[in-house]
Protein backbone atom coordinates (compact mmCIF):
# COMPACT_ATOMS: atom_id res chain seq x y z
CA UNK A 1 0.00 0.00 0.00
CA UNK A 2 2.73 2.43 0.95
CA UNK A 3 4.62 1.56 -2.23
CA UNK A 4 1.45 2.10 -4.23
CA UNK A 5 0.89 5.45 -2.56
CA UNK A 6 4.38 6.72 -3.17
CA UNK A 7 4.19 5.46 -6.74
CA UNK A 8 1.08 7.55 -7.20
CA UNK A 9 2.79 10.73 -6.13
CA UNK A 10 3.76 11.22 -9.75
CA UNK A 11 3.35 14.30 -11.90
CA UNK A 12 0.04 12.91 -13.07
CA UNK A 13 -1.26 12.39 -9.55
CA UNK A 14 0.10 15.65 -8.14
CA UNK A 15 -3.00 17.86 -8.58
CA UNK A 16 -5.02 15.49 -6.39
CA UNK A 17 -2.57 15.84 -3.54
CA UNK A 18 -2.37 19.57 -4.11
CA UNK A 19 -6.15 19.84 -3.77
CA UNK A 20 -6.14 17.64 -0.68
CA UNK A 21 -3.46 19.71 1.06
CA UNK A 22 -5.09 22.96 -0.06
CA UNK A 23 -8.39 21.87 1.46
CA UNK A 24 -6.55 20.84 4.59
CA UNK A 25 -4.81 24.20 4.88
CA UNK A 26 -8.01 26.17 4.24
CA UNK A 27 -9.80 24.21 6.97
CA UNK A 28 -6.91 24.85 9.36
CA UNK A 29 -6.94 28.57 8.56
CA UNK A 30 -10.67 28.74 9.20
CA UNK A 31 -10.18 27.02 12.53
CA UNK A 32 -7.37 29.27 13.62
CA UNK A 33 -9.47 32.33 13.03
CA UNK A 34 -12.86 32.32 14.65
CA UNK A 35 -14.83 32.23 11.42
CA UNK A 36 -18.17 30.87 12.55
CA UNK A 37 -20.24 33.42 14.35
CA UNK A 38 -23.67 32.00 13.79
CA UNK A 39 -26.36 33.88 15.71
CA UNK A 40 -26.75 31.03 18.17
CA UNK A 41 -25.89 30.90 21.86
CA UNK A 42 -22.34 29.87 22.68
CA UNK A 43 -19.12 30.19 20.76
CA UNK A 44 -18.42 27.68 18.10
CA UNK A 45 -15.16 26.88 16.44
CA UNK A 46 -15.72 23.34 15.17
CA UNK A 47 -12.81 20.96 14.90
CA UNK A 48 -12.73 20.95 11.11
CA UNK A 49 -10.11 18.22 10.94
CA UNK A 50 -12.94 15.76 11.53
CA UNK A 51 -14.16 16.44 7.99
CA UNK A 52 -11.16 15.39 5.89
CA UNK A 53 -10.71 12.43 8.22
CA UNK A 54 -14.21 11.19 7.40
CA UNK A 55 -13.42 11.13 3.69
CA UNK A 56 -9.78 10.15 3.82
CA UNK A 57 -10.31 7.27 6.24
CA UNK A 58 -13.24 5.86 4.28
CA UNK A 59 -12.54 6.62 0.64
CA UNK A 60 -8.97 7.67 0.02
CA UNK A 61 -6.53 6.53 2.70
CA UNK A 62 -3.71 7.15 0.23
CA UNK A 63 -4.57 10.85 -0.02
CA UNK A 64 -3.16 12.12 3.27
CA UNK A 65 -0.86 10.15 5.57
CA UNK A 66 -1.91 9.60 9.18
CA UNK A 67 1.00 11.56 10.61
CA UNK A 68 -0.30 14.72 8.89
CA UNK A 69 -3.38 14.56 11.11
CA UNK A 70 -1.23 13.96 14.16
CA UNK A 71 1.04 16.92 13.42
CA UNK A 72 -1.90 19.19 12.65
CA UNK A 73 -3.61 18.09 15.87
CA UNK A 74 -0.53 18.96 17.89
CA UNK A 75 -0.11 22.31 16.14
CA UNK A 76 -3.74 23.21 16.72
CA UNK A 77 -3.35 22.40 20.42
CA UNK A 78 -0.28 24.60 20.62
CA UNK A 79 -1.87 27.49 18.77
CA UNK A 80 -5.31 27.38 20.37
CA UNK A 81 -4.02 26.69 23.87
CA UNK A 82 -5.78 23.37 24.41
CA UNK A 83 -3.94 20.59 26.27
CA UNK A 84 -1.16 19.20 24.09
CA UNK A 85 -2.27 15.98 22.41
CA UNK A 86 -6.02 16.40 22.91
CA UNK A 87 -6.89 17.32 19.32
CA UNK A 88 -4.44 14.78 17.92
CA UNK A 89 -5.98 12.09 20.11
CA UNK A 90 -9.51 12.92 19.00
CA UNK A 91 -8.79 13.03 15.29
CA UNK A 92 -6.72 9.86 15.35
CA UNK A 93 -9.37 8.05 17.33
CA UNK A 94 -11.96 9.10 14.75
CA UNK A 95 -9.63 7.88 12.00
CA UNK A 96 -9.13 4.56 13.75
CA UNK A 97 -12.85 3.91 14.22
CA UNK A 98 -13.64 4.89 10.62
CA UNK A 99 -10.84 2.76 9.24
CA UNK A 100 -12.28 -0.25 11.10
CA UNK A 101 -15.58 0.38 9.31
CA UNK A 102 -14.02 1.19 5.94
CA UNK A 103 -15.18 -1.90 4.04
CA UNK A 104 -18.79 -1.32 5.06
CA UNK A 105 -18.83 2.48 4.63
CA UNK A 106 -16.91 2.61 1.36
CA UNK A 107 -19.75 0.74 -0.34
CA UNK A 108 -22.19 3.51 0.52
CA UNK A 109 -23.43 6.00 -2.08
CA UNK A 110 -22.75 9.75 -1.94
CA UNK A 111 -26.13 10.72 -0.43
CA UNK A 112 -25.80 8.02 2.21
CA UNK A 113 -22.28 9.22 3.10
CA UNK A 114 -23.54 12.78 3.38
CA UNK A 115 -26.29 11.66 5.72
CA UNK A 116 -23.93 9.43 7.71
CA UNK A 117 -21.66 12.42 8.22
CA UNK A 118 -24.24 14.03 10.54
CA UNK A 119 -24.28 11.32 13.26
CA UNK A 120 -20.51 10.90 12.80
CA UNK A 121 -19.80 14.57 13.42
CA UNK A 122 -22.27 14.73 16.28
CA UNK A 123 -20.47 11.83 17.96
CA UNK A 124 -17.05 13.37 17.34
CA UNK A 125 -17.98 16.80 18.72
CA UNK A 126 -19.77 15.16 21.64
CA UNK A 127 -16.65 13.15 22.41
CA UNK A 128 -14.69 16.38 22.35
CA UNK A 129 -17.20 17.84 24.81
CA UNK A 130 -16.81 14.79 27.07
CA UNK A 131 -13.03 15.20 27.01
CA UNK A 132 -13.32 18.84 27.95
CA UNK A 133 -15.66 17.94 30.82
CA UNK A 134 -13.18 15.34 32.05
CA UNK A 135 -10.11 17.56 31.71
CA UNK A 136 -11.75 20.62 33.23
CA UNK A 137 -13.52 18.61 35.95
CA UNK A 138 -16.72 20.56 35.33
CA UNK A 139 -19.93 19.91 33.43
CA UNK A 140 -19.87 22.17 30.37
CA UNK A 141 -22.59 23.77 28.28
CA UNK A 142 -23.64 21.40 25.50
CA UNK A 143 -25.06 24.11 23.22
CA UNK A 144 -21.73 24.91 21.49
CA UNK A 145 -21.61 21.27 20.36
CA UNK A 146 -24.81 21.83 18.41
CA UNK A 147 -23.37 25.02 16.92
CA UNK A 148 -20.23 23.18 15.91
CA UNK A 149 -22.27 20.40 14.29
CA UNK A 150 -24.25 23.01 12.35
CA UNK A 151 -21.04 24.65 11.11
CA UNK A 152 -19.71 21.25 10.03
CA UNK A 153 -22.90 20.37 8.15
CA UNK A 154 -22.83 23.69 6.28
CA UNK A 155 -19.18 23.42 5.25
CA UNK A 156 -18.97 19.67 4.62
CA UNK A 157 -20.48 19.47 1.08
CA UNK A 158 -17.71 21.76 -0.26
CA UNK A 159 -15.01 19.74 1.49
CA UNK A 160 -16.61 16.53 0.27
CA UNK A 161 -16.60 17.66 -3.37
CA UNK A 162 -13.02 18.92 -3.24
CA UNK A 163 -11.60 15.81 -1.56
CA UNK A 164 -13.69 13.48 -3.68
CA UNK A 165 -12.24 15.16 -6.78
CA UNK A 166 -8.77 14.94 -5.27
CA UNK A 167 -9.35 11.24 -4.58
CA UNK A 168 -10.27 10.69 -8.23
CA UNK A 169 -7.19 12.55 -9.44
CA UNK A 170 -4.87 10.39 -7.44
CA UNK A 171 -6.42 7.24 -8.89
CA UNK B 1 -17.95 7.02 -6.52
CA UNK B 2 -18.67 3.45 -5.44
CA UNK B 3 -16.02 2.12 -7.74
CA UNK B 4 -13.45 4.48 -6.31
CA UNK B 5 -14.45 3.55 -2.82
CA UNK B 6 -14.37 -0.16 -3.43
CA UNK B 7 -11.05 0.11 -5.26
CA UNK B 8 -9.56 1.99 -2.37
CA UNK B 9 -10.83 -0.37 0.25
CA UNK B 10 -9.60 -3.30 -1.80
CA UNK B 11 -6.22 -1.71 -2.20
CA UNK B 12 -6.10 -1.14 1.47
CA UNK B 13 -7.53 -4.32 2.80
CA UNK B 14 -6.73 -7.17 0.42
CA UNK B 15 -3.69 -9.05 -0.74
CA UNK B 16 -0.67 -10.08 1.30
CA UNK B 17 1.23 -6.80 0.90
CA UNK B 18 -2.05 -4.96 1.41
CA UNK B 19 -2.73 -6.67 4.71
CA UNK B 20 0.85 -6.11 5.83
CA UNK B 21 0.52 -2.43 5.00
CA UNK B 22 -2.82 -2.28 6.74
CA UNK B 23 -1.26 -3.81 9.85
CA UNK B 24 1.55 -1.29 9.68
CA UNK B 25 -0.98 1.52 9.34
CA UNK B 26 -2.92 0.28 12.36
CA UNK B 27 0.28 0.01 14.39
CA UNK B 28 1.28 3.54 13.42
CA UNK B 29 -2.20 4.81 14.21
CA UNK B 30 -2.30 3.16 17.63
CA UNK B 31 1.23 4.39 18.39
CA UNK B 32 0.28 7.96 17.54
CA UNK B 33 -2.86 7.67 19.67
CA UNK B 34 -0.70 6.47 22.55
CA UNK B 35 1.74 9.35 22.01
CA UNK B 36 -1.17 11.83 22.01
CA UNK B 37 -2.48 10.40 25.27
CA UNK B 38 1.01 10.58 26.76
CA UNK B 39 1.41 14.21 25.72
CA UNK B 40 -2.00 15.03 27.17
CA UNK B 41 -1.08 13.41 30.48
CA UNK B 42 2.22 15.26 30.67
CA UNK B 43 0.64 18.59 29.76
CA UNK B 44 -2.30 18.36 32.14
CA UNK B 45 0.09 17.56 35.00
CA UNK B 46 1.92 20.86 34.43
CA UNK B 47 5.28 19.31 33.71
CA UNK B 48 7.49 22.25 32.83
CA UNK B 49 9.10 20.64 29.78
CA UNK B 50 5.83 20.90 27.86
CA UNK B 51 5.75 24.65 28.42
CA UNK B 52 9.12 24.96 26.72
CA UNK B 53 7.95 22.76 23.85
CA UNK B 54 4.72 24.73 23.49
CA UNK B 55 6.51 28.07 23.51
CA UNK B 56 8.95 26.78 20.92
CA UNK B 57 6.17 25.56 18.61
CA UNK B 58 4.16 28.77 19.13
CA UNK B 59 7.14 30.89 18.16
CA UNK B 60 8.12 28.66 15.25
CA UNK B 61 4.58 28.38 13.94
CA UNK B 62 3.71 32.07 14.26
CA UNK B 63 4.83 33.15 10.75
CA UNK B 64 3.08 30.14 9.18
CA UNK B 65 -0.11 30.88 11.07
CA UNK B 66 0.10 34.52 10.05
CA UNK B 67 0.28 33.57 6.37
CA UNK B 68 -2.37 30.89 6.76
CA UNK B 69 -4.92 33.09 8.47
CA UNK B 70 -4.28 36.16 6.32
CA UNK B 71 -7.02 35.44 3.72
CA UNK B 72 -9.55 34.62 6.45
CA UNK B 73 -8.68 37.77 8.39
CA UNK B 74 -8.81 39.87 5.25
CA UNK B 75 -12.24 38.49 4.36
CA UNK B 76 -13.49 39.16 7.88
CA UNK B 77 -12.15 42.70 7.87
CA UNK B 78 -13.65 43.38 4.43
CA UNK B 79 -17.03 42.11 5.64
CA UNK B 80 -16.77 44.36 8.71
CA UNK B 81 -15.94 47.34 6.52
CA UNK B 82 -18.85 46.58 4.22
CA UNK B 83 -21.13 46.36 7.23
CA UNK B 84 -19.81 49.70 8.48
CA UNK B 85 -20.38 51.25 5.08
CA UNK B 86 -23.99 50.05 5.00
CA UNK B 87 -24.74 51.43 8.45
CA UNK B 88 -22.65 54.61 8.04
CA UNK B 89 -25.57 57.06 8.02
CA UNK B 90 -27.08 55.60 11.15
CA UNK B 91 -23.72 55.59 12.90
CA UNK B 92 -23.00 59.17 11.90
CA UNK B 93 -26.22 60.39 13.49
CA UNK B 94 -25.45 58.43 16.66
CA UNK B 95 -21.89 59.78 16.76
CA UNK B 96 -23.06 63.37 16.37
CA UNK B 97 -25.43 62.90 19.28
CA UNK B 98 -22.70 61.26 21.33
CA UNK B 99 -20.29 64.03 20.44
CA UNK B 100 -22.68 66.66 21.81
CA UNK B 101 -22.96 64.72 25.02
CA UNK B 102 -19.20 64.21 25.29
CA UNK B 103 -18.50 67.91 24.78
CA UNK B 104 -20.39 68.59 27.98
CA UNK B 105 -18.60 65.78 29.74
CA UNK B 106 -15.24 67.01 28.52
CA UNK B 107 -15.72 70.31 30.29
CA UNK B 108 -16.56 68.51 33.49
CA UNK B 109 -13.66 66.09 33.02
CA UNK B 110 -11.16 68.90 32.56
CA UNK B 111 -12.28 70.50 35.79
CA UNK B 112 -12.11 67.17 37.58
CA UNK B 113 -8.68 66.38 36.14
CA UNK B 114 -7.27 69.61 37.42
CA UNK B 115 -8.84 69.04 40.83
CA UNK B 116 -7.64 65.44 40.79
CA UNK B 117 -4.07 66.51 40.06
CA UNK B 118 -4.11 68.92 42.98
CA UNK B 119 -5.50 66.28 45.32
CA UNK B 120 -3.01 63.64 44.11
CA UNK B 121 -0.15 65.99 44.76
CA UNK B 122 -1.49 66.70 48.23
CA UNK B 123 -2.03 63.00 48.99
CA UNK B 124 1.20 61.92 47.26
CA UNK B 125 -0.65 59.35 45.12
CA UNK B 126 1.60 57.83 42.46
CA UNK B 127 0.16 56.70 39.13
CA UNK B 128 -2.96 56.79 37.08
CA UNK B 129 -3.86 54.10 34.58
CA UNK B 130 -2.43 56.21 31.78
CA UNK B 131 1.04 56.17 33.27
CA UNK B 132 1.71 52.43 32.94
CA UNK B 133 4.00 51.08 30.23
CA UNK B 134 2.13 49.37 27.45
CA UNK B 135 2.76 47.81 24.09
CA UNK B 136 0.23 47.39 21.27
CA UNK B 137 0.13 43.92 19.77
CA UNK B 138 -1.78 42.47 16.81
CA UNK B 139 -3.89 39.37 17.39
CA UNK B 140 -2.40 36.37 15.64
CA UNK B 141 -5.14 33.82 16.16
CA UNK B 142 -8.57 34.26 17.55
CA UNK B 143 -9.03 31.03 19.43
CA UNK B 144 -12.19 32.03 21.19
CA UNK B 145 -14.59 29.21 20.66
CA UNK B 146 -15.68 25.79 21.67
CA UNK B 147 -12.34 24.79 23.13
CA UNK B 148 -10.30 27.87 23.75
CA UNK B 149 -11.17 31.18 25.30
CA UNK B 150 -7.80 32.61 24.52
CA UNK B 151 -6.03 34.81 22.02
CA UNK B 152 -2.58 34.43 20.61
CA UNK B 153 -0.57 37.60 20.10
CA UNK B 154 2.38 38.09 17.79
CA UNK B 155 4.39 39.82 20.52
CA UNK B 156 6.47 37.96 23.07
CA UNK B 157 9.26 38.31 25.57
CA UNK B 158 11.45 40.14 23.06
CA UNK B 159 8.86 42.93 23.09
CA UNK B 160 8.73 43.03 26.86
CA UNK B 161 5.65 40.84 27.25
CA UNK B 162 5.63 38.71 30.40
CA UNK B 163 3.27 36.36 32.19
CA UNK B 164 0.78 38.18 34.40
CA UNK B 165 0.56 41.40 32.40
CA UNK B 166 -2.89 42.79 31.74
CA UNK B 167 -4.44 42.98 28.30
CA UNK B 168 -6.89 45.74 27.46
CA UNK B 169 -8.51 47.27 24.43
CA UNK B 170 -9.86 50.76 24.04
CA UNK B 171 -13.22 49.42 25.27
CA UNK B 172 -11.95 47.77 28.45
CA UNK B 173 -10.37 44.72 30.04
CA UNK B 174 -9.68 41.78 27.70
CA UNK B 175 -7.68 39.36 29.86
CA UNK B 176 -4.19 38.63 31.05
CA UNK B 177 -1.05 37.03 29.67
CA UNK B 178 -0.74 33.40 30.77
CA UNK B 179 2.12 32.32 28.53
CA UNK B 180 4.85 34.33 26.90
CA UNK B 181 7.22 32.83 24.35
CA UNK B 182 9.99 34.75 22.64
CA UNK B 183 7.85 35.80 19.69
CA UNK B 184 4.29 35.08 20.81
CA UNK B 185 2.10 35.29 23.88
CA UNK B 186 -1.23 33.79 24.96
CA UNK B 187 -4.02 35.79 26.55
CA UNK B 188 -6.51 34.17 28.90
CA UNK B 189 -9.76 36.03 28.28
CA UNK B 190 -11.89 37.29 31.15
CA UNK B 191 -14.77 35.05 30.09
CA UNK B 192 -12.65 31.90 30.26
CA UNK B 193 -13.88 29.59 32.97
CA UNK B 194 -10.48 29.68 34.67
CA UNK B 195 -10.57 33.45 34.93
CA UNK B 196 -11.45 35.03 38.30
CA UNK B 197 -11.09 38.78 38.64
CA UNK B 198 -11.93 40.87 41.71
CA UNK B 199 -14.25 43.66 40.61
CA UNK B 200 -16.29 46.44 42.10
CA UNK B 201 -19.61 47.91 41.06
CA UNK B 202 -18.80 51.54 40.41
CA UNK B 203 -22.21 52.96 41.35
CA UNK B 204 -22.68 51.06 44.62
CA UNK B 205 -19.14 50.14 45.65
CA UNK B 206 -20.15 46.47 46.10
CA UNK B 207 -17.36 43.99 45.64
CA UNK B 208 -17.59 40.71 43.68
CA UNK B 209 -15.57 38.21 41.74
CA UNK B 210 -16.02 38.18 38.00
CA UNK B 211 -16.06 34.48 37.16
CA UNK B 212 -15.66 33.37 33.56
CA UNK B 213 -18.01 30.70 32.28
CA UNK B 214 -16.85 30.39 28.67
CA UNK B 215 -19.99 32.19 27.61
CA UNK B 216 -20.25 35.72 26.31
CA UNK B 217 -21.23 37.13 29.71
CA UNK B 218 -19.25 36.04 32.81
CA UNK B 219 -21.15 36.10 36.09
CA UNK B 220 -20.63 37.92 39.35
CA UNK B 221 -19.75 35.59 42.23
CA UNK B 222 -19.53 36.28 45.96
CA UNK B 223 -21.86 39.25 45.90
CA UNK B 224 -23.33 39.96 49.32
CA UNK B 225 -26.86 38.52 49.55
CA UNK B 226 -28.51 41.87 50.26
CA UNK B 227 -27.05 43.53 47.17
CA UNK B 228 -29.55 44.65 44.56
CA UNK B 229 -28.10 45.72 41.26
CA UNK B 230 -29.67 47.33 38.25
CA UNK B 231 -28.93 46.62 34.61
CA UNK B 232 -26.31 48.98 33.24
CA UNK B 233 -24.28 49.48 36.42
CA UNK B 234 -20.62 49.73 35.50
CA UNK B 235 -18.18 47.03 36.60
CA UNK B 236 -14.50 47.93 37.07
CA UNK B 237 -11.50 46.09 38.49
CA UNK B 238 -11.17 46.49 42.24
CA UNK B 239 -7.40 46.22 42.47
CA UNK B 240 -7.61 43.34 44.95
CA UNK B 241 -5.74 40.11 44.35
CA UNK B 242 -2.71 41.88 42.94
CA UNK B 243 -3.27 41.22 39.25
CA UNK B 244 -5.01 44.36 37.99
CA UNK B 245 -5.00 47.85 39.44
CA UNK B 246 -8.18 49.62 40.47
CA UNK B 247 -10.43 51.14 37.85
CA UNK B 248 -10.08 49.26 34.57
CA UNK B 249 -13.52 49.20 32.90
CA UNK B 250 -14.81 45.66 32.49
CA UNK B 251 -18.49 45.78 31.51
CA UNK B 252 -22.06 46.43 32.56
CA UNK B 253 -24.25 44.50 34.96
CA UNK B 254 -27.06 42.47 33.47
CA UNK B 255 -29.57 40.63 35.63
CA UNK B 256 -30.59 37.12 34.60
CA UNK B 257 -34.00 35.52 35.02
CA UNK B 258 -32.86 33.33 37.91
CA UNK B 259 -31.76 36.31 39.98
CA UNK B 260 -28.05 36.10 39.24
CA UNK B 261 -25.99 38.85 37.71
CA UNK B 262 -23.84 38.60 34.63
CA UNK B 263 -21.57 41.19 33.07
CA UNK B 264 -21.89 42.28 29.50
CA UNK B 265 -18.25 42.89 28.61
CA UNK B 266 -17.17 46.13 26.98
CA UNK B 267 -14.41 44.43 24.96
CA UNK B 268 -15.55 41.88 22.41
CA UNK B 269 -12.57 39.69 21.41
CA UNK B 270 -14.28 38.69 18.16
CA UNK B 271 -14.08 42.26 16.94
CA UNK B 272 -10.55 43.04 18.03
CA UNK B 273 -7.55 43.23 15.74
CA UNK B 274 -5.11 44.83 18.19
CA UNK B 275 -4.81 44.89 21.98
CA UNK B 276 -2.68 46.75 24.48
CA UNK B 277 -0.51 44.74 26.83
CA UNK B 278 -0.01 46.71 30.00
CA UNK B 279 2.66 46.13 32.58
CA UNK B 280 0.96 46.96 35.86
CA UNK B 281 4.03 45.87 37.74
CA UNK B 282 2.24 43.08 39.56
CA UNK B 283 3.41 39.49 39.98
CA UNK B 284 2.03 36.74 37.81
CA UNK B 285 -0.35 34.42 39.67
CA UNK B 286 1.59 31.41 40.92
CA UNK B 287 -1.17 28.86 40.54
CA UNK B 288 -3.55 28.03 37.76
CA UNK B 289 -3.37 26.46 34.36
CA UNK B 290 -1.30 27.96 31.65
CA UNK B 291 -3.72 26.86 28.97
CA UNK B 292 -7.15 28.18 28.26
CA UNK B 293 -10.11 26.29 29.57
CA UNK B 294 -10.89 24.74 26.19
CA UNK B 295 -14.16 26.22 25.69
CA UNK B 296 -17.75 25.43 26.33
Amino acid sequence: MLKTSSHKTSKQALPGYVIAYAVFLILSALMLHNFANWPLPGDNVPLLLFQPIFLVAILSPQLLPIWVFFVMGILIDVILGTPLGMTAFLVLLAYFVLSRMRVMLSAASIPVLLVLFIPYIFLCESLRWVMVCILSGEMQNFMPVMNAVLSHVIIFPAVFLALFKAGHMTE
Amino acid sequence: MNRLAVNNSRKFATGRSGSRTARRQVTLLLSLIAVSLGLMFVDTHHISATKVVKSFFSDAGAPVVEVLTFPVKLTGQTMDKLGDFVSAQKKLAALEEENQRLQTWMQAAMMLESENKRLRTLANVKESLLEYDFVTAPILTDGTGVFAQSLMLSHGQKDGVAKGQGVISKEGLVGRIVDAGTETARVLLVNDMNSRIPVIIEETGDRAILAGNNGEAPHLDHLASHVRLTDGYKVITSGHGGVFPYGIPVGEVKATKNGEFTVSLFANPDKLHFVQIVDYGVDAPKAGRSYASMGF
